[in-house]
């Protein structure tokens, strides 16, 4: 026998709750960005202040990595840097997903067909390839890599939209806003996008970071000239840097950057949950 | 010595969450069925005919659901232990506290002894009621083993082939090969009748059998339930909005308004156009049938409720009172077998 | 009204079939368009490892219709820098066959880790510990491979090594870990592929919200009525979706089998994909890449077949 459920029951509670959490555990990581951007790092995250393995100080707040440089100074850096190109890659993954998903649902026969082939053309190889062979082209350039992460994104953006445009098209909802004069750039912004779309594509958009944080992680960790090179920081090489020290008993160094990243990823993810789950969504 | 009791509910209660509080969808409601009285509920779409039938029969998902009375069904008592599931009062009936998972996992296990074979149910959209995967040939099978578990497929399937028949459906064995999905409304009508008809039940319940057939299409149905009343054994049920078919059909009727029953008798005297007292809103269905074959009020979105502490009925009543909005209608017997609770009807 | 004949299905295989080589085509040529028209100037001065120094990395390849052709015949070209001069056909189907075992498993594991922890949710009914178990799921399943496979190295060889040192247990063929030849290790491997990069997280939520679905469905008072289970209505309305959902995961776990591969140092296509990027070896890392996608194409055939089988009503295009 369970227990009895009190009716009637609340609102979304557990959606709040998730949003709540998610953006806490965003917090460190945006601070560590804003410091990094606006260059109030109290080192310079490239100099040598320390000796290596330094422990934490008044000065060094969680110690110096395993060359001495500034252990806090890095990380808050590597966040920094990388939100430039991990908004590149939400910026190409939403324009082409969008695109790509208003092709599939609003041209008619041939040019639905190319759309749609070309979605799942794209969707046709995992995304970690695509970034792959984008990192070995362009010899690791960090904005073309973001760039291959939105695009390899941009089928699962279209999807929500052209499954909307399909549904509101049942519904004669297209035909009827047409026939009640509004222009055709408004019944795409305004009813498709915002009105229908709106809380998937933004749930979307987090998902496309999570995978944008771990692509760029992943490569920077495992080395072999593909992700963020040194002496730039992100926090995969950080990992990758730190592994030795870690078999001396220093596991700062390595626990620092994992945790950092753990923060990220479960926060975008919590995100996305409460986001699906928070945004009402238009009758 | 009077018939068997088929199906006896008492004083149900059936509540659905509506934002921030509870509406009660069905109200006190009592119905009896007895064996060899073919009985109609009569009611406008959104009065909770169907949610009563489906809430008694465990195939309702609504939450809470059943907050009060008590149901039995030949010889089950369904709702034994409710008390200790549901914690709800009239009192305050804007709060309940329900064990869903356990209520439901209790009743469905209960009636699942009797469901489909003493006694069976005609849904309301045959054509898509039933699994898709499974061909009506299989459905046919599975319905005539609920009565004779040890046939043998082949035997289980002539036999249903020939139920099949029986309710005027031809080339059998082609119907047996399709899909319910893919039969047209009048086909998957006749198919859900045979399916319900095969285990031999006692009770057999239609649930809107007329209801978007053309006006053809509505005499055959009415035919084919004609002959299934007839049928020795099985009592009919019938679950509808049509005056004409209960007053062809049914030798009871109670009528369903805002979730509660307005008016109880027997069918000569409930739906006859004539000059017996009635309730106004009987009087309505009745007028509106006369006026144009098939006529219903457009569907609500949820089953209503009546406001409580008034009568159901008094915001479209063309002879409403102040009484009627302030207080609820005493049950007024105009008959020892026929009752009616409204106010302007003297006892 | 007409009963369909058992020739239409072996006629809507080939249709599926025709459209998956046609969708098969089209990821060739992207992943050939973007080797060949992606800017290849990196940073000045920069030495790239192991490939003849000063060469642009495309000269390796062919023009599309010939590396086309060799395709379809099965030649992929040679590798370039990783096995200089041996055939990229040989190279990758060989390691395909290492990996996808490997990638099989972890997908399978995860489903039916997401199953069962979707059925404790359903069942238990106090809300609270069911809740902690799913939360943990979540987090875990936040972790990058890379990171649980530094994890589990980490934790796995220093409780072996304490074990061994302290006589608890004798020193086991596969320590330290990470070595391929024993199951335990393999095992380890594949529950990582099942829980990280998020896709326990992704197919646990996938899976409650087909479960949930399943329940709100019309025929189930009909398939009450004639003694049909419950379950057996749920699990075959929830078959097509969930089976959908997998075969869109195998392109992902392909993904984290490359990460974790290339962190484990494992032979497999993986590997092979991940050096071949490293060295900038493009034949091999195209002929990885088409064979990654003849399995994402199939694996979204099988789907499809599943429900078609589960659910006859549709016979259009899955999305």
């Amino acid at each position: 026998m369970g227990k009895p459920t009190r009716f009637p029951r609340g609102g979304p509670a557990a959606a709040r709750l998730a949003l709540a959490a998610g953006t806490a555990c965003l917090i460190p990581t945006v601070l560590g960005a804003a410091l990094g951007l606006l260059g109030w790092l109290p080192h310079d995250p490239t100099a040598f202040v320390a000796p290596a393995h330094a422990p934490p100080g008044p000065d060094l707040w969680l110690g110096a990595d395993a060359l001495g440089r500034d252990l806090a100074a890095r990380l808050a850096w590597a966040a920094a840097r990388f939100a430039g190109p991990a908004l590149l890659a939400v910026a190409v993954g939403g324009v082409a997903g969008v695109a790509l998903g208003l092709a599939e649902g609003l041209l008619p026969g041939p040019g639905d067909a190319l759309a749609t082939g070309l979605a799942q053309a794209v969707d046709g190889v995992p995304k970690l390839v695509t970034v792959l062979l984008v990192a070995a082209v362009t010899q690791s350039d960090l904005d073309w890599i973001m760039a291959a992460v939105g695009v390899s994104f941009a089928p699962q953006v279209a999807e929500p939209i052209r499954s909307s445009i399909e549904r509101l098209r049942s519904l004669a909802f297209i035909e009827a806003a047409r026939g009640l004069g509004v222009g055709p750039g408004r019944v795409v912004l305004v009813h498709i996008l915002w009105g229908h779309a709106r809380r998937v594509l933004l749930a979307q958009a987090t998902s496309l970071l999570s995978f944008a944080v771990l692509a760029e992680a992943s490569l920077s960790y495992l080395g072999g000239e593909l992700g963020v090179q040194e002496p730039a920081a992100s926090w995969g090489n950080m990992l990758a840097l730190a592994r030795d020290g870690v078999f001396r008993g220093h596991w700062l160094p390595a626990l620092a950057p994992a945790v950092m990243l753990s923060l990220t990823l479960l926060g975008l993810s919590l995100l996305g949950r409460g986001l699906l789950e928070a945004v009402e969504e238009p009758r | 010595m009077s018939a068997p009791v088929l199906l006896g509910i008492r004083g149900l209660v059936v509540a659905l969450e509506a934002g921030r509080s509870l509406r009660r969808v069905l109200d006190r409601v009592d119905i009896e069925v007895r064996a060899g009285e073919p009985f109609g509920l009569l009611g406008e779409s959104g009065s909770g005919k169907t949610l009563l039938l489906h809430s008694v029969l465990g195939l309702s998902d609504a939450v809470p659901g059943v907050v009060a009375g008590t149901a039995r069904v030949l010889h089950l008592d369904l709702f034994a232990g409710l008390n200790r599931t549901v914690a709800w009062s009239p009192e305050s009936p804007d709060r309940a506290a329900k064990d869903v998972r356990t209520w439901n996992r209790r009743l469905r296990r209960r009636v699942a002894s009797v469901l489909g074979r003493e006694v069976t149910l005609v849904p309301q959209d045959p054509a898509t009621a039933f699994p898709p995967y499974a061909t009506v040939g299989d459905l046919l099978v599975r319905a005539v083993r609920r009565r004779d578990p040890g046939l043998t497929r082949a035997e289980a399937l002539e036999a249903g082939l020939d139920h099949l028949a029986r309710v005027g459906m031809y080339r059998t064995r082609e119907v047996a090969r399709q899909h319910p999905y893919e039969l047209s409304g009048g086909m998957a009508q006749r198919v859900a009748l045979a399916l319900a008809l095969a285990p031999g039940p006692a009770l057999l319940v239609a649930d809107e059998p007329t209801t978007g057939l053309d006006a053809t299409l509505r005499v055959r149905v009415l035919h084919l339930l004609i002959r299934a009343r007839d049928a020795a054994g099985t009592t009919l049920l019938l679950i509808t909005h049509d005056t004409e078919a209960a007053r062809l059909l049914c030798e009871g009727v109670a009528v369903l308004c805002g979730g509660r029953v307005v008016e109880n008798g027997p069918a000569g005297k409930v739906l006859d156009p004539g000059g017996t007292p009635k309730h106004p809103y009987t009087r309505m269905l009745l007028e509106a049938e006369q006026v144009l074959a098939g006529w219903k009020a457009p569907p609500s979105a949820r089953p209503q409720a009546g406001p409580a502490g008034a009568c159901p009925y008094a915001d479209r009543c063309s002879r409403t009172r102040s009484r009627c909005r302030a207080e609820e209608p005493p049950w007024v017997r105009v008959d020892p077998d026929h009752g009616i609770a409204c106010w302007e009807v003297k006892g | 009204m007409t009963p369909r004949p058992a020739l239409s299905l072996a006629w809507w295989t080939l249709r599926q079939t025709a459209g998956a080589l046609l969708v098969l085509l089209g990821t060739s040529a992207v992943l050939y368009a973007v080797a060949r028209l992606a800017p290849h100037a990196g940073p000045d001065g920069r030495v790239v490892a192991a490939a003849p120094a000063g060469a642009r990395p495309a000269e390796g390849l062919p023009s599309y219709s010939e590396w086309l052709a060799g395709v379809v015949r099965g030649d992929l070209g040679r590798s370039t820098a990783v096995q200089q001069g041996r055939p990229v056909s040989d190279l990758v189907f060989a390691g395909l066959r290492r990996s996808l075992g490997l990638a099989a498993a972890g997908l399978a594991l995860s489903s039916l880790l997401s199953a069962g922890l979707t059925l404790i949710r359903s069942r238990w009914s106090d809300p609270g510990p069911a809740s902690a178990l799913s939360a943990a799921a979540h987090l875990v399943s936040a972790l990058p491979v890379f990171l649980l496979v530094y994890l589990t190295t980490l934790a796995g060889n220093r409780l072996v090594g304490a074990g061994i040192r302290a006589d608890w247990w004798d020193r086991p063929g596969w320590f330290p870990f990470p070595s391929r030849d024993d199951w335990v290790p393999w095992i380890a491997a594949a529950l990582i592929l099942a829980v990280g990069d998020g896709l326990l997280a992704d197919l646990f939520r996938r899976t409650q919200a087909e479960w949930r679905a399943a329940r709100a469905v019309e025929h189930r008072a009909g398939a009450r009525l004639l003694g049909i289970p419950d379950w057996e209505v749920r699990v075959r309305e929830a078959l097509p979706g969930l089976a959908a959902h997998l075969s869109r995961r195998v392109s992902f776990v392909l993904g984290s089998t490359v990460i974790l591969e290339a962190a484990l140092g494992w032979p497999g296509l993986g590997y092979l994909a991940w050096r071949a990027a490293a060295q900038r070896d493009l034949p091999l890392l195209l002929g990885a890449a088409v064979l990654m996608a003849v399995v994402v194409r199939t694996a979204g055939l099988l789907a499809e077949l599943v429900r078609r089988w589960a659910d006859p009503r549709t016979g259009g295009e899955a999305p």
